[in-house]
């Protein structure tokens, strides 16, 4: 039986490090993903997580990582490619990067973790995107719904 | 002169720094500062005294809960509330289910890999730990399987480079001195512990609503609704159910994993038992009621002093001589910043006087930290597990004494031992056990109150602003799983005119006083043997036996700029 969630992470005081809540948002009032998705605001938390995770057989993670691309790029993290992430670079992903860690020693990490990243203008404090990252909201949102759509089409052809 | 800093990167809970003084193999004299603005004093000027509690509690989401519970008891002192039995229960059961959570996190996930090498666990031999398992607990998850199973996942852990929760820049340090086989036990039991902690805080999700940062307080009581025949009640005789269930399985980790793993870790680091002592002043407030919050007669854990190493004197606890001292804190005081103030008549006007950073060294014979220096009758104070332990003790406390004596005579040990870093880690897991022990009295005196009818959960009589005096002042004390904790409230027309909070890592992690008196991390760290000053592992071994709030990740730089970074786990 799989379980399909939707974790935003990141500091909405922060103005782009919050724009993984930000699009949380925008999923929880766009209609498209059915109801039986949950979606949780992770915030900053680390290893508070690792209650709300039990069980979780697929993840998708929303998230600002910094890696130096352009403003507003959107970034796919998979699996293993996880474990290259420079977890120095967020506010708060380092405490995602011990949560799956934590999740690994404990044996019941999902079976499939995809962080869909934005790379930040700015993470000083405030509680507006900047522009170039409310402009790419929208492509953020769309690749979370396709990345549930395609677990869960996945999950339609192994079961016939 | 030599001097290391280590200075935490940015991270969620706050910013700790130490600059330490290193001669030849030995600290000979330490700084602490915290280099992070609270600030929250000023946010609760003008508000509703009621509401203060909601935004109090988001000063820490590490120790979450512990400020909410102050800032209640300081607005019922202030306003003469009393809170009804229930609330009283509800709070102690949530107030001590955070001490037990957080001691077993500090322990295992914050400050065990300061003594336990990860890296030596991978070359133990799962048979042998099994052996050693089975010789100190009854604990059943010991067979060589079990940690030949454990060893594996973090084998493959490491083999996928994935090693964050386990990243450190002192494996293979020549300090540390586990056995292979016993750092495989410590690591089993890391991860034990993980699944533990997870599961128990359900008790602040049942009666706190969330966790972090419980929602069920009220000024005058809580909101957790009693009913015996209500499935949909906070508490109910399913609840009920479920939370001793959730006791009961601490209470046997306590008491066969995390004490048992205590006595065989410092069974290695005897010498550790010298070291790290600090001021020899304790003190505690006290707390966990067993009926009105101005009877601490009644109160489970005692109030009183200790001064000087003194175990043969408990000395009463006056709140009248609480101040904080500005002298070396990036504050001004109006009169001036060389005496102390009283918290009622506290003062947070923020004034940074420190280097701009990106900075070498602290200014530190002038002001250096953001926290204020807390004094006792002008003397600075250790707060925290081993003050409570040691306050009890020598206040007779039968429970503690047979668990403290019982400890030393298994290690071979004066009672001067716990003067010391290791004491400190001992009695935190000592004091987990007596608070897990006292827990299910709790929960079984709320299930008889609503057995006879009593479901009472909130004081209602002063709610209304209007049966307010004109202006009033109170205060709010609480034994956290840190330290003493207190805050201070003045109302004036139904607001709140002055707030302040007097934290434990403020009393411990303080700078010095204007008589130039260390605090109590600074005090600690003198003559801390530095067996590679690169390395200064064991200068982290001792703040963090205070388990600082503010330390979840350090930067260690040493005198020439290289980096080392070391971290701790997020939580």
């Amino acid at each position: 039986m799989s379980k399909i969630v939707v974790l935003g992470l990141g500091n909405l005081m922060r103005t782009d490090d919050g724009a993984g809540i930000s699009a949380l948002h925008l999923l929880l009032a766009d209609k498209r993903l059915p109801a039986d998705i949950q979606m949780i605001e992770g915030g900053t938390l680390g290893l508070d997580l690792l209650h709300p995770l039990q069980g979780v057989t697929h993840l998708v993670v929303l998230d600002a990582v910094d890696v130096g691309a352009a403003p507003g790029a959107l970034l796919r993290f998979e699996n293993a490619e996880l474990a290259a992430l420079p977890v120095a670079k967020s506010v708060h992903l380092l405490g995602f990067a011990d949560l799956l860690g934590a999740m690994k020693l404990l044996g019941h990490a999902p079976e499939e973790i995809v962080l869909l990243g934005i790379q930040p203008e700015s993470t000083d404090w405030g509680v507006v995107l900047s522009p170039s990252i409310q402009a790419a909201m929208d492509q953020l949102v769309e690749a979370a719904v396709a990345q549930v759509h395609a677990w869960e089409q996945q999950a339609v052809e192994l079961a016939s | 002169m030599p001097r290391v800093v280590i200075d935490p990167m940015t991270r969620i809970e706050g910013h700790l720094r130490i600059e330490a003084e290193v001669n030849g193999h030995e600290v000979t004299d330490a700084w602490s500062s915290g280099t992070m603005f609270r600030g929250i004093e000023l946010i609760l000027r003008g508000r509703d005294p009621r509401e203060a509690w909601i935004w109090a509690q988001r000063i820490c989401g590490v120790c979450t809960t512990v400020h909410a519970l102050a800032s209640v008891r300081a607005v019922e002192n202030a306003l003469g509330i009393e809170v009804p039995d229930n609330a009283r229960l509800v709070r102690n059961l949530i107030a001590g289910a955070q001490n037990v959570h957080d001691h077993i996190i500090h322990f295992y996930h914050l400050h065990a890999l300061d003594w336990v090498d990860v890296t030596l666990a991978l070359k133990a031999d799962p048979t042998k730990t099994s052996q050693i398992a089975q010789s100190i607990s009854d604990w059943p998850k010991s067979s060589a399987a079990y940690f030949k199973g454990v060893q594996d996942r973090v084998k493959s852990l490491v083999a996928s480079r994935q090693l964050s929760l386990f990243s450190s820049g002192d494996w293979g340090h020549p300090s540390y001195h586990l056995p292979p086989e016993v750092n495989l036990l410590a690591v089993a039991h890391y991860i034990e512990a993980l699944e533990l902690q997870r599961e128990f805080i359900r008790i602040h999700a049942v009666l706190g609503g969330k966790n972090p940062h419980p929602q069920t307080y009220l000024v005058g009581g809580m909101t957790t609704a009693m009913d015996a025949n209500e499935p949909e009640a906070v508490i109910n005789p399913e609840r009920i159910t479920l939370l001793n269930q959730l006791v009961a399985n601490a209470q046997t980790f306590v008491k066969q994993v995390y004490v048992p793993d205590i006595l065989a870790i410092a069974g290695f680091y005897r010498d550790w038992f010298q070291y790290g002592e600090g001021l020899g002043n304790f003190l505690a407030y006290g707390d966990y009621p067993s009926a009105s919050i101005k009877d601490p007669a009644g109160f489970l854990f005692p109030r009183g002093i200790i001064l000087k190493r003194d175990l043969s004197a408990v000395l009463p606890f006056d709140p009248k001589n609480v101040t904080e001292y500005v002298t070396h804190s990036w504050y001004e005081y109006s009169d001036g910043d060389q005496a102390g103030k009283h918290p009622s008549l506290g003062e947070t006007n923020p004034k940074y006087t420190g280097p701009k950073p990106p900075y070498e060294y602290l200014k530190t014979d002038e002001k250096y930290s953001w926290l204020k220096s807390p004094r006792y009758d002008d003397k600075p104070m250790e707060v925290g597990p081993l003050a409570r332990t040691l306050v009890a003790y020598a206040s007779g406390n039968e429970q503690i004494k047979k668990l403290v004596d019982g400890t030393l005579a298994k290690l071979n040990l004066p009672p001067a031992a716990l003067f010391s870093t290791m004491g400190r880690i001992a009695a935190r897991a000592l004091e987990a056990q007596f608070m897990v022990d006292n827990l299910s009295a709790w929960v079984r005196q709320l299930d008889d109150n609503m057995a006879h009818g009593d479901v009472r959960i909130h004081n209602s009589e002063k709610w209304d602003p209007e049966s307010w005096p004109k202006s009033c002042q109170g205060f709010g004390l609480e034994e956290a799983p840190r330290g003493s904790l207190g805050h201070w409230v003045e109302i004036e027309n139904k607001k709140i005119v002055n707030y302040q909070a007097v934290v434990p890592s403020t009393w411990n992690a303080g700078p010095r006083d204007a008589h130039g008196q260390r605090g109590a991390y600074e005090a600690s760290l003198l003559k801390t043997p530095i067996t590679d000053p690169e390395r200064p592992l064991e200068i982290l071994r001792t703040v963090h036996s205070f388990d600082p709030c503010l330390a979840c990740a350090v930067h260690v730089v040493d005198a020439t700029g290289r980096l080392y970074s070391r971290r701790a786990v997020a939580v």
